[in-house]
């Protein structure tokens, strides 16, 4: 693993020892942060599962329905029959926060509260399918916009979810390593300065104390002259 | 069933246009026919059965050309028989649905700004091209006094409401008293009986249907349709199925009220009374089968050719849709013939 590339001074390993200390505390916080976020992805996904399987099946419940009435009503008449719709809705737009992860809230309102009024047309020139068809999507809006609501809040757990996973791998696997492995050469430089420094000490001392022999030994000698 | 002796023209002067009209009546579609087209193995079996009826070729399994040679069929029967018939006012009746259809798509576009053009279809009495100019010039005179009476009431009611099936009642109600003025001036018993009758079945549909939406009562009073045989005072109470099936029992739509009933009590489905009310009206009509020259046989083979047009529109949309025979056949009206 590669070491970064800095200077082996005390300083430094105290720097590059709160680094870990923080990418430490950062990894776990964010590995939490992943498993919390995977747990509400399954159950939204689950819940998204169970709601498209309903609304696909009443959405071609109503299809049924409009291929039957545009079999038995020309294309025109059909046509006609829906080109000024009844009902209006408004839709209102707000956010929740997942695991710091704004996703959207859907509400509608209809601008009539009556259920009914959501027939168009007369019924003279038009066929009772057209009826169900009308009722059953009517019935599914609440659902498809709670769908959507569903799929684009895992999209954007999916999202978080794979930035965060590369977030925990890129500490895991890249940053902590490579901090360690700098202290540890830090580390090492230092020891290695260390034991230099001492070496060298004790070869000055060795030379010391040889000098000081030396001089002993010259002055016994003189003194041995002088004596003789 | 033959005309009153007070008519002007008399049933000998249908001489030629009931023996033509008998010759053409053996190229409709039989119920038989229709069965092999469902049955038919594949697209150009079931197109092979309308070309030996004397239909044109269909260039393309779409529903697009398939609507088309629709259109061209029905304009076809229109023309011969305005030609045919020596009184106007037998093929006038049957138009009046698509004026009525272009005033309601005329008004409604002109509410929501959008573009009608597609949605018209220039089949009616009043040709398009006049109709949108006395609509952008608010000049009525050349309009049928019936329809022209009902416009600036639909376009006020439309702009008042903002509630495009207010106008559609207004409109379809002002369809089928124009409709049972008309056979009523004309003096035939049988078309005065076939509009009625028609009017019956609108009124049950329609109140099964309010119902079924979830309306109240007071809906009724603009939805229903008077001149019927049934009286709709009779209907403006809370429905109920027994309500339906006692108001209806003496009627030849007793039937289909039974169809209506159980929807209501959730047994059915609308289609099952949307075909029983249609099965009614081909009942009647086979009366005139039996006779042998007068305004009958213009009339029922008129109201045939619609009864075909949509048995050929459900087939061949069906089978596009992949829908099982046994679906379609279900779905089929009674055959005229």
């Amino acid at each position: 693993m590669a070491r970064l590339n800095v200077n082996p001074t005390r300083m430094e390993l105290t720097r590059l020892k709160r680094r870990l200390v923080t990418a430490r505390r950062g990894h776990k916080l964010l590995k939490d942060k992943r498993d919390e976020l995977m747990k509400q992805f399954l159950s939204i996904v689950h819940q998204n599962h169970d709601l498209r399987q309903s609304v696909e099946a009443a959405l071609m419940q109503a299809h049924k329905s409009f291929a039957v009435a545009s079999a038995v009503m020309s294309p025109e008449f059909l046509e006609e029959a829906l080109m000024y719709p009844k009902q209006n809705v408004s839709l209102s737009l707000k956010y929740r926060n997942i695991m710091s992860v704004n996703v959207p809230l859907y509400d509608f309102k209809t601008l009539s509260e009556d259920a009914s009024e959501i027939f168009p047309y007369g019924l003279a020139t038009t066929s009772g399918e057209l009826d169900d068809a009308v009722i059953t999507l009517s019935n599914i809006l609440e659902e498809m916009l709670l769908l959507a609501q569903l799929e684009k809040t895992a999209q954007m757990l999916a999202q978080e979810i794979e930035k965060t996973r590369r977030r925990v791998n890129a500490l895991e696997y890249v940053m902590i390593p490579q901090l360690q492995e700098t202290i540890k050469y830090i580390v090492m430089k230092l020891d290695e300065n260390e034991r230099g420094n001492l070496s060298r000490l004790m070869k000055v001392k060795d030379m010391m104390l040889e000098q000081a022999r030396l001089a002993a030994l010259k002055q016994d000698e003189m003194m041995a002259e002088k004596i003789s | 069933m033959r005309n009153l002796a007070k008519n002007i023209i008399k049933d000998t002067d249908y001489l030629y246009a009931s023996a033509r009209i008998k010759a053409l009546e053996k190229n409709l579609l039989t119920r038989e026919r229709m069965e092999r087209m469902c049955e038919a193995r594949t697209m150009e079996d079931t197109f092979k059965v309308l070309t030996e009826c004397g239909w044109p070729e269909i260039p393309s399994a779409s529903m697009a050309d398939v609507e088309q040679i629709l259109a061209q069929r029905r304009s076809e029967t229109f023309a011969m028989l305005r030609s045919l018939a020596p009184d106007q006012r037998i093929p006038a009746v049957f138009l009046m649905k698509y004026d009525y259809h272009n005033l309601k798509t005329l008004l409604k576009s002109e509410a929501t700004g959008e573009k009608p053009d597609a949605l018209l279809i220039d089949a009616g009495r009043v040709p398009l091209r006049q109709l949108m100019a006395m609509l952008r010039e608010n000049s009525f005179s050349d309009m049928p006094a019936a329809m022209a009476a009902v416009v600036s009431e639909g376009r006020d009611l439309l702009s008042r409401t903002r509630d495009p099936q207010l106008l559609d009642f207004s409109l379809d109600r002002a369809m089928y008293a124009e409709m049972l003025d008309t056979a009523e001036a004309f003096g035939s018993g049988f078309l005065t009986g076939y509009i009625r009758l028609m009017i019956d079945g609108v009124n049950l549909r329609s109140a099964v249907r309010l119902r079924r939406m979830g309306k109240g009562s007071e809906i009724l009073r603009f939805a229903l349709v008077p001149g019927g045989n049934v009286s709709i005072m009779s209907l403006m109470h809370d429905i109920s199925p027994d309500l339906i099936e006692s108001v209806f029992a003496s009627s030849s739509l007793s039937a289909a009220a039974g169809a209506g009933a159980a929807v209501l009590r959730g047994e059915g489905t609308l289609a099952i009374m949307d075909l029983a009310c249609d099965d009614a009206l081909i009942r009647y009509l086979k009366r005139a089968k039996y006779v042998a020259f007068g305004a009958e046989t213009l009339i029922g083979y008129l109201a045939a050719q619609e009864s075909e047009l949509t048995a050929v529109r459900i087939i061949i949309a069906g089978r596009l849709a992949g829908l099982p025979s046994e679906m379609i056949i279900e779905r089929l009206r009674d055959a005229y013939v």
